[in-house]
């Protein structure tokens, strides 16, 4: 005999031999009496379980308004100063770039050429010197002369 | 095995269907009264200490129990229970040690099977059965251990336990023998078997 079981009647056999030595009914009764009060332990601990998560749930319901009030009010004074603010301003940035993404071709040109405009004629101000003296009174242009005699 | 009653839920499903139900005690009794031996070995044969296989195995019910209504039945209850009880045996000595470490609890109270068993002849006439059964076993390598007690004791099929143990069916016939073989010549030893302890 090699040292596996081929068969089942092999195995058979061999279970047969060992329940002379080993009978399964004394291990199954010295199991019992090792068991005791196993499903009733588990029964009252399902329900002590179950208990709990009952009252917990009472308990929760019971205290759910306060939780919302609680909420809203912190929800309210976080909202309260800044951040309508920065609510407004970002609003109205939307709004523009919507009203921006709504423009004609020409509309939007304009608007760009308007821009460009406005923004050479402030440089052409500041660079051209006759253009700053017809800005002058008089008396402005005497003290520039002067002042500029002194510092020569 | 089952203790048997006036009315009795025969099989898993109706076990199942009835719990589902709502009868939850009637349906928890039969359960446990079914596998509590099944549960109860194979927590004593990993944790190997009577008092917390005791705790573990009412752990491993609450445990199934609470999960019964989500089994889907692709194993069988068995190899499904066998699997929480390991968990279950696995923390349980993961806290152990983890209380030992800290000094906080009892874990030098742990009681060994293993490593620190008595020899045969230092056992006493007056000693439970299964210790001395469990005792004997733990002088096996784990896998014939295992082998031989699902195989034996809780008669799974060789698929089943290929499933669980993740051993070939052609390995598992091979350390079930070997087991039985040695179990065999070392079984009188424990006073298992001889007729001075017997009965």
């Amino acid at each position: 005999m090699d040292n596996n079981i081929h068969s089942s009647d092999e195995e058979e056999k061999l279970n047969e031999a060992l329940y002379k030595v080993l009978p399964k009914n004394d291990y199954y009764i010295s199991l019992d009496s090792a068991i005791k009060n196993v499903s009733v332990n588990v029964n009252e601990r399902l329900k002590e379980q179950k208990e709990r998560k009952r009252l917990f749930k009472k308990r929760f319901i019971g205290f759910s308004p306060v939780l919302a009030a609680s909420l809203c009010l912190v929800i309210w004074i976080v909202m309260k100063d800044s951040p309508q603010t920065d609510a407004v301003v970002s609003q109205e940035a939307i709004s523009k770039s919507v009203e921006t993404a709504t423009l004609t071709t020409d509309e939007f040109n304009g608007m760009v050429n308007d821009e460009v405009r406005i923004v050479l004629d402030d440089l052409e101000d500041f660079d051209d010197p006759v253009l700053l003296f017809d800005s002058m009174t008089s008396s402005d242009v005497n003290t520039t002369i002067d002042e500029l005699t002194e510092s020569i | 095995m089952a203790t048997t009653l006036a009315f009795t839920l025969e099989s898993d499903n109706d076990i199942i269907r009835e719990y589902v139900s709502g009868d939850t005690e009637r349906a928890v009794t039969f359960f446990v009264r079914k596998y509590q031996r099944f549960v109860y070995s194979v927590a004593m044969r990993h944790i190997k200490n009577a008092e917390d296989a005791q705790d573990i195995t009412q752990e491993v019910f609450i445990k199934s129990m609470k999960a019964l209504e989500t089994f889907r039945g692709e194993a069988s209850l068995k190899t499904w229970l066998y699997r929480i009880t390991v968990n279950a045996c696995k923390n349980a000595s993961r806290k152990r040690k983890f209380l030992s470490f800290f000094d906080l609890g009892d874990g030098e109270e742990e009681v060994e099977f293993v490593s620190e068993a008595p020899s045969p002849s230092q056992l006493h006439e007056n000693t439970e059965f299964y210790e001395r059964l469990h005792l004997a076993l733990a002088q096996l390598p784990e896998k014939q251990r295992e082998t031989f007690a699902l195989r034996y004791f809780d008669d799974l099929s060789y698929e089943e336990i290929s499933q669980i143990l993740g051993t070939s069916v052609g390995g598992l016939k091979a350390n079930y023998f070997q087991a039985v073989q040695k179990l065999m010549k070392i079984l009188p030893a424990y006073g298992i078997g001889e007729e001075k302890y017997y009965g």
